[in-house]
């Protein structure tokens, strides 16, 4: 499923966020938006979500624009996962799990057996099937962090937007994570990442895009974005894009004054 | 005859001594604190003498001379208010005005507070305090002359004496020692109100009075009168029904709220009511 | 290991089946209880009248009121994620006896009779609406209770007012029959006005059992799940208002059902809001039919009204809640 966005503007309590962004996604990659706090990355993945309407731009979500989308049937395509892990109230891992198959159900059913199926491929997917009935106020913020992505897959989504989704979690399962969003996206779907780990979006994703002040710097391969003058810019640092036993890995060296 | 006349003189004697030497001169700029005291001193005195009475005398809601106080000045009962009058006497009841009549005491004012009356013996002294204080004796003892002759000519008692509830708003009933309890018992009734009390609060369900209901229903005001909702138990529709199936009778409550010889109205409408009864049921 | 999907969603109807049934038995409990005796089956003429006439519409009354409050708070805590929501502590109660007071006072009543419920259902949206202007969903526990409490002051003192200026010789009686609630000596009048608005409000609120579980993971969360916050906001408040309103117009306020009902089924609902709310239906159901006949039952030694009742049952269970939630109170 093609996500795309041409010249967004988005202003959010009178402040500019994004300031004429054009953005795009393939489906069968995985997309990383990378770029420093501020620079607008959750406001981006809110619009692409169809959470914030913006000013002046569209977003098109294979083809069409977001607009013409049913809330419910855009529910069924796209699975969003916020940055705030939150959870208000001490549901179980699974029943947090078996929320992400509401856009799936009719007012007033039940659980079917397909998404029973759903729910459990999840679990296991994020490797928490044995914290099922555990509520999740009693685990640690990693594990939630789980819990809370698996309730994203369980939805079964065609493309999958995911705000810092591995923030907080053992490099093990930071691994492991990415590890699902490359054979997420090998199954033809989008997947698009907002993180600050540079190194994981080198290794991992296909395609990055740099943002900096609400607007796209730098988008292709990472040799191409993470270049030493990119990083010097946006960032304000001095790093270099090195291969260490095959895996790549952005060292950043020091401070620019 | 003689007990009465000295009883009258031994009052005068203490209230004429109490008034501080005023002697012979009677009251002559009277204000009345007091809904009771209103309706009895319009009785006993030409207008002239009297310089205020309550807002409530005129209210025909619960005064039983609204007429007779048109026209005469009002007070609400502040101690400021009542001075610009400059009385010679002022008359109250024995509630909500106790710091006002604090106040006009320690000014030197000539304060009579008149006690609540409870039964018709109650009424009697009242009305002879009042005449005394004003200095309308004679015209005190017609009065209760009057409401002698009128008790004296109610119906002969029936035996055995019917029972009679007096239901008002929010279920409430009149009990055992109030002034409604005695206008019953002086029209041959027996007051049911403690058999279905079933706490000291004074409020009885309506259904214990479909379960058990009296000979006579006596209600003290009409269904629609107060728009307030702690009256829809007046428009109840099981009490509309009550009241095809049992004998009732709407007497004003401004007929009762006072120990007045108006009381013999009510009096005199509950004796009626009761000999239409014929023979009670039980 | 886990049971299949089926035997799942059984648990919640087997909680459902529960509270349901409590609910049948107290309702017939409460028709059988009254100063007349215990029993059904009343004799003769007055039996009947006393059965259909007082204690039918009493009990069902005392169902669909306490229903309404339990499913009121039930909604209003998921909506606003917050534990400590409910109808006469946001002042949604206070709002809608106001309304009621003015319908009666103005006159409104005696032109036409649903003039009584119309106004309680308008003071309940304005309250409601205000709260949350002054709250909002992303108040904490502390905003909500003082926004509840500017509310329900206000609400109050309005309500002493219009009885003080309508001349009305028992406003101080009409002020306790307001402010503490009775179910007693009420008619099938009442019934007839209430109910249909009641029952609508009802609908209304068990309809966004969807959008409360999804608001579990968050406003942004649940609209990606294609839940339409606009739609679930408007239930809320249209929902709460009506049954609220109309409750409050007919028995005046009755505080605290809606919070000691969610409360005690939540952990039987596995803290599903969606559940909680069918769940506090029943649940309140029961909890005012109970103590509406233990109200009865006590009549021989002491005279309660309802709303005192059910405080002294809420008010030091509030305490225990906020002091269970301190932490989370602290700024």
């Amino acid at each position: 499923m093609k996500i795309e966005a041409r010249g967004l503007v988005v202003a959010l309590r009178s402040r500019s966020v994004l300031r004429g962004l054009d953005f795009v996604a393939h489906p069968g990659e995985v997309t990383a938006v990378i770029g420093p706090n501020g620079a607008g990355k959750t406001t981006l993945l809110r619009a692409l979500a169809g959470l914030v309407r913006p000013g002046v731009g569209a977003v098109m979500i294979e083809g069409r624009s977001i607009a013409d989308w049913s809330p419910p049937a855009l529910a069924r395509a796209l699975a969003y996962l916020p940055q705030e892990r939150i959870v208000h109230w001490a549901l179980s891992a699974r029943a947090v799990v078996a929320l992400g198959r509401l856009p799936h159900q009719a007012m007033g059913a039940g659980e079917s057996a397909a998404d029973a199926r759903a729910i459990d491929a999840a679990l296991a997917a994020m490797d928490i099937a044995h914290l099922a009935d555990r509520p999740v106020f009693e685990m640690s913020g990693g594990e939630r962090a789980r819990v809370l992505v698996a309730r994203a897959l369980a939805q079964e989504p065609r493309a999958l937007l995911a705000d810092e989704p591995v923030t907080g979690l053992d490099p093990a399962h930071q691994l492991a994570l990415f590890r699902h969003f490359t054979a997420l996206a090998g199954s033809g779907r989008a997947v698009v990442v907002a993180l600050h780990d540079l190194s994981l979006a080198a290794r991992f994703c296909h395609r990055l895009v740099l943002l900096e002040g609400g607007r796209a710097v730098a988008a292709g391969t990472p040799q191409d974005v993470l270049k030493e003058e990119h990083l010097a810019a946006v960032y304000g640092i001095r790093a270099r894009y090195v291969t260490i036993d095959g895996v790549p890995v952005v060292l950043a060296r020091d401070v620019l004054p | 005859m003689l007990g009465r006349a000295l009883l009258v003189l031994g009052l005068w004697a203490v209230f004429g001594l109490a008034a501080g030497g005023q002697g012979a001169a009677a009251p002559g700029r009277i204000v009345s604190l007091d809904l009771c005291t209103d309706q009895v001193l319009v009785d006993l005195v030409p207008r002239a003498r009297i310089a205020a009475v309550t807002h409530l005398a005129a209210d025909p809601a619960v005064s039983a001379i609204p007429d007779k106080a048109r026209g005469l000045a009002i007070t609400h009962g502040l101690a400021e208010d009542v001075l610009r009058y400059d009385p010679d006497l002022v008359l109250a009841g024995p509630f909500g005005v106790s710091a006002t009549v604090d106040l006009l005491k320690r000014l030197g004012r000539n304060v009579v507070v008149v006690p609540l009356a409870n039964d018709l013996a109650g009424v009697r002294a009242s009305v002879r305090l009042i005449a005394s204080a004003v200095g309308a004796e004679a015209e005190g003892e017609a009065m209760i002359l009057e409401f002698d002759r009128r008790m004296a000519r109610l119906p002969a008692p029936s035996t055995p004496a019917p029972g009679a509830v007096i239901y008002q708003i929010g279920g409430s009933i009149s009990g055992p020692g109030s002034l409604a309890d005695a206008a019953l018992a002086a029209a041959g009734l027996r007051n049911l109100g403690l058999d279905y009390r079933l706490t000291r609060a004074g409020q009885v369900p309506l259904e214990s009075l479909i379960a058990r209901p009296p000979d006579l229903l006596v209600l003290s005001s009409g269904a629609d009168e107060y728009r307030t909702i702690v009256a829809d138990n007046l428009r109840h529709p099981a009490l509309r029904r009550l009241r095809e199936q049992v004998a009732s009778l709407e007497v004003p409550w401004r007929h009762w709220l006072c120990g007045t010889p108006h009381l013999a109205d009510a009096i005199e409408w509950l004796a009626q009511a009761r000999v239409r009864l014929g023979a009670p049921a039980r | 290991m886990m049971p299949p999907a089926g035997q799942r969603d059984a648990r919640g109807l087997r909680l459902l089946g529960l509270v349901a049934g409590a609910a049948a038995a107290a309702f017939l409990l409460s028709l059988a209880t009254g100063p007349a005796g215990f029993g059904l089956r009343l004799p003769g003429d007055a039996g009947r009248l006393i059965f259909q006439e007082i204690r039918l519409p009493r009990a069902v009354l005392g169902a669909l009121v306490g229903g309404s409050l339990g499913l009121a708070g039930a909604a209003l805590q998921g909506y606003l994620r917050n534990p400590l929501a409910e109808p006469s502590l946001v002042g949604v109660s206070g709002g809608a006896a106001l309304g009621a007071v003015l319908a009666i006072h103005l006159g409104l009543t005696s032109l036409f009779a649903l003039a009584l419920p119309a106004g309680g259902l308008i003071g309940g949206a304005v309250a409601v609406l205000a709260v949350l202007a002054l709250a909002g969903a992303r108040g904490g526990p502390v905003t909500l209770i003082l926004a509840g409490l500017a509310v329900s002051s206000f609400a109050a003192a309005l309500i002493a007012l219009a009885l003080n200026l309508s001349q009305n010789p028992f406003a101080a009686v009409e002020m306790v029959y307001w402010m503490m609630g009775s179910l007693a000596d009420r008619s099938l009048t009442q019934v007839r006005l209430a109910a249909p608005l009641m029952l609508l409000g009802i609908a209304l609120l068990l309809t966004v059992g969807r959008a409360l579980d999804a608001l579990t993971l968050g406003e942004d969360a649940a609209r990606s799940l294609g839940i339409d916050l606009d739609r679930t906001r408007l239930a809320v408040v249209a929902g709460t208002a009506l049954c609220v309103g109309a409750a409050t117009a007919v028995t005046g306020i009755i505080g605290f059902v809606g919070l000691i009902v969610p409360h005690v089924l939540r952990p039987l609902a596995r803290n599903r809001p969606g559940l909680l709310l069918p769940a506090s239906l029943f649940g309140g159901a029961v909890m005012l039919l109970v103590a509406d006949v233990a109200l009865r039952l006590l009549q021989p030694w002491v005279e309660l009204r309802i709303g005192v009742l059910t405080a002294l049952i809420g008010a030091p269970f509030f305490v225990w809640l906020v002091l269970r939630t301190r932490s989370e109170l602290a700024p």
